[in-house]
């Protein structure tokens, strides 16, 4: 057998479509993030899929016990089917906010761990996209997680529940791509919990636990421009089978966060290791 | 005098040892403060920012469906505002405290080493301890003074014993904060720590002992007591 | 002489007003040692990256291997192995992962690195520690482990940023015993360092940098010729008394030097100048008489001032 060596294997990408950034190779970053998770403890992966469980508890049997049924577009469910698709949404956005946020500002800063992997051939998109996919490898377990708690509570009303899944995969590379990106230009901790301090009152506020209607219309229409909002209506949506045109935009703002997200990210890292 | 023939006149002309004794606790706390300082805007928007996110939400929010299923009988006889209020305020003390022990204590020990440094000077380990413990729980009410006033203005206190409450907040804080600087000193690999006491204790804690409604009969969870007292002060 | 492997003219990094690398040119050729010398902000490390493809010059030209790193960075980054300033090991995971992980971020296949990693365990004396995870390494042997990493793509050139910088002196003499068996197998090396015993040991040529310009070039040998004495005369006289006693022995040598704690003498031969003094009264505290050293040289060249 003929090894290709390093060098083959680089200039094989000569004259391919963005040459200076990608060289084709998500998968060892991949790699790389699963090596890392397998030595990992177990008990800390356990702990990102409990956290949204024992909210359901608490809110949706707890203090939806003090609520009784609620309506959504003229279907009458129960308080814990009402804020389980918020809840599920929303962790999807954690775990793919953790992973892109504090992990990649701990890795470029910290570990320098992506100034490892950008002295070899690799390319800036190779890195950004190999941690998006392992964060959304991740919020696909969490989903799958929620779901085999949910389901069998009788919280998902229809078929189209199933889609929730994927739904919860898609937002979590939105949130991903996009928190990746504004991490690559953080330069302090301080800095870094701004994005806590956006994020606690996006998830008090978007809609999981009460229907913004409750708001005046201009705070209504701020919400609505939020990207968690998108999120748990889309699962709701899906959860509750009232699937229609709304459904197409919420999944088209999350398409362009994405677009956007991965654009900034691989020009933000390619500034920060390879200029 | 130049630096170098100070040095070998020796500290003991300089160093005052029975101070350092008596007060060296205050001089931790101290320093503990003047770190503090650095993130006063953050800890002063914090204070003030966290109550009110809470109280919007999931007070007036939820309440707002809890209310109007509840009608007059309200949730133990007052409105949901007023039954969660003290609950968010005792929780608050609690969280606080254990955060403004637990991080300096690994800070002190595993980050910079502060502890070393401070205890390379005739200051005492428990001194050290004192001092931290000192600062959180000023640190604390401070934050559960904030707490109070935003209660008050929200409309959620109803008794005139309401003011008891700020006291009963403290003892919980202190309590808490007293054991988890215990536990925090043992730490030995602090990533797992974090997650372990944030998700499996604090959160649980937070979410099952009637802070967000009654309970009835998991009244054997030591902060359900906390936030009963703290509730019997305010309704 | 084959065409050299690097070729550096004018280039240029400048940060703003603030200009790193000013107009500099060398070469570098196949089998070489190269070193890079200077103090702290003299360039080096700029330099450095800027050969690594990592970091983009702001003028000149820059050429490794025949091609231009700013176009073709992934293709150079390829035959170089690169061994930053301070470790960045993967402290998440093993030993053997952190080799098999950095050959796979260059596509080599599974059994290729598998195969390597016997090699460079091996080379790096890291056998035992195989499974160990790299934050419970010492200094020396997370270092030794950062080369081994480095060679996992068989580069052409390896790349070294103050190589032993931290380390115990076992530690450095087991690091430079490797570094040489690389040399003598033809890697081309390139290398910074401020240790002076460092560059005297590995480098075959280097170029002294400060303040982003390059001060002088040469073997060590031939720098020692060119800028110094054979030999120095070190006296200490105590700290109120150096200074009226370099005055008198000022015309003892060809070149004297005042510091704070005592008076060097540049001299062919150190004894004689010694005795000469001795006899003519002086009696100082200690003296010494030595070989100078590529030290002197640096320091004449770059100054005693600190540089932060």
């Amino acid at each position: 057998m003929i090894t290709k060596s390093a060098v083959a294997i680089a200039e094989s990408r000569i004259g391919k479509p963005l040459e200076k950034y990608f060289a084709g190779r998500v998968n060892s970053p991949l790699e790389r993030s699963w090596l890392a998770f397998k030595s990992s403890t177990w008990i800390i992966v356990l702990s990102g899929f409990l956290e949204p469980v024992l909210f359901l508890f608490s809110f949706g049997f707890g203090v939806g016990s003090l609520i009784g049924g609620m309506t959504s577009n003229g279907q009458t469910i129960s308080y814990a089917a009402y804020i389980a698709p918020g809840l599920l949404a929303t962790s999807a956005m954690n775990g793919a906010v953790y992973d892109s946020t504090w992990n990649v500002f701990w890795k470029i800063n910290e570990s320098k761990l992506y100034q490892s992997m950008l002295a070899t051939s690799l390319g800036a998109l190779d890195v950004a996209l190999g941690e998006i996919a392992w964060a959304l490898f991740r919020g696909l377990i969490y989903a799958l997680g929620f779901m085999a708690v949910v389901t069998p509570l009788g919280l998902v009303t229809s078929w189209w529940g199933l889609l929730a899944i994927p739904a919860a995969v898609l937002i979590a590379f939105g949130f991903a791509s996009f928190g990746m990106a504004i991490t690559s230009y953080m330069k302090s901790y301080q800095q870094m919990n701004m994005i806590n301090i956006f994020m606690l009152p996006m998830f008090l506020f978007s809609g999981s636990f009460f229907p913004i209607s409750v708001y005046p219309q201009f705070i209504q229409w701020i919400i609505q421009a939020l990207p968690l909002w998108h999120a748990i209506s889309l699962v709701r949506g899906i959860m509750l089978g009232q699937v229609g045109i709304a459904t197409l935009i919420h999944i088209l703002y999350f398409v362009a966060m994405i677009c956007l997200g991965l654009f900034f990210t691989t020009k933000r890292l390619t500034a920060l290791f390879l200029r | 005098m130049s630096i170098y023939e100070r040095t070998r006149k020796g500290s003991l002309t300089l160093v005052d040892t029975k101070r350092i004794h008596r007060f060296g606790a205050l001089f931790v706390s101290e320093s503990r403060f003047k770190h503090m300082a650095k993130w006063l805007n953050g800890i002063i928007t914090q204070a003030i920012a966290n109550p009110l996110l809470y109280l919007l939400s999931v007070g007036v929010g939820i309440g707002s469906l809890v209310d109007a299923n509840q009608g007059s009988r309200g949730v133990d006889g007052v409105p949901y505002l007023t039954f969660l209020g003290p609950a968010l305020l005792a929780s608050t003390a609690i969280q606080g405290a254990i955060d403004e022990v637990v991080m300096p204590t690994l800070q002190g020990f595993k980050w910079n080493k502060n502890f070393f440094a401070m205890n390379a000077t005739p200051l005492t380990g428990k001194q050290i301890a004192n001092g931290v413990y000192i600062a959180a729980l000023v640190r604390v009410a401070f934050t559960v003074a904030i707490y109070w006033i935003l209660l008050f203005f929200f409309g959620a206190l109803k008794a005139g014993t309401a003011w008891l409450a700020i006291a009963v907040a403290m003892f919980a804080g202190a309590a808490f904060g007293a054991m988890m600087l215990a536990i925090a000193g043992k730490v030995v690999k602090e990533d797992f720590f974090f997650s372990i006491l944030g998700r499996f204790i604090i959160m649980p804690l937070f979410l099952f002992s009637g802070t967000f409604y009654p309970t009835l009969n998991n009244a054997d969870i030591p902060s359900t007591n906390w936030m009963d007292l703290t509730a019997l002060a305010c309704h | 002489m084959s065409s050299p492997l690097i070729v550096a003219r004018q280039l240029t990094k400048t940060y703003g007003e603030f200009t790193a690398v000013d107009h500099i040119d060398f070469d570098v050729a196949k089998g070489e040692s190269f070193g890079l010398l200077g103090p702290n902000g003299a360039g080096k490390s700029t330099t450095m990256r800027m050969i690594g493809a990592t970091l983009q010059r702001t003028s000149g030209e820059l050429t490794i291997l025949g091609k231009d790193p700013e176009k073709l960075g992934p293709q150079i980054r390829a035959h170089l192995g690169v061994v930053p300033q301070q470790d960045n090991l993967d402290g998440e995971l093993t030993v053997t992962e952190n080799l098999y992980i950095y050959g796979r971020y260059f596509g080599l296949s599974k059994k290729f690195i598998k195969n390597k990693i016997e090699e460079l365990l091996e080379f790096a004396q890291l056998e035992e520690k195989r499974n160990v995870k790299v934050d419970a390494l010492s200094g020396g042997m997370k270092r030794r482990l950062t080369i081994a990493r480095g060679l996992v793509s068989e580069p052409e050139i390896l790349m070294l940023d103050e190589p032993t910088t931290g380390l115990d002196p076992q530690a450095r003499h087991i690091l430079w015993d490797r570094l040489f068996r690389l040399k003598e197998l033809g890697v081309t090396l390139l290398l910074t360092t401020h240790f002076m015993d460092e560059a005297e040991q590995l480098c075959g040529r280097l170029i002294v940098m400060d303040k982003g310009k390059i001060m002088a070039e040469g073997s060590p040998a031939e720098l020692i010729r060119k800028y110094s004495t054979k030999e120095v005369v070190e006296l200490r006289f105590g700290s109120e008394k150096n200074a009226e006693m370099a005055e008198k022995l000022h015309d003892t040598c060809d070149h004297i030097e005042q510091l704070p704690d005592r008076i060097l003498l540049y001299s062919d031969d150190g004894e004689t100048l010694l005795s000469n003094i001795m006899s003519g009264g002086a009696h100082p505290i200690t003296s010494l008489v030595r070989r100078t050293s590529l030290e002197d040289v640096f320091l004449k060249l770059t100054g005693r001032s600190l540089v932060e």
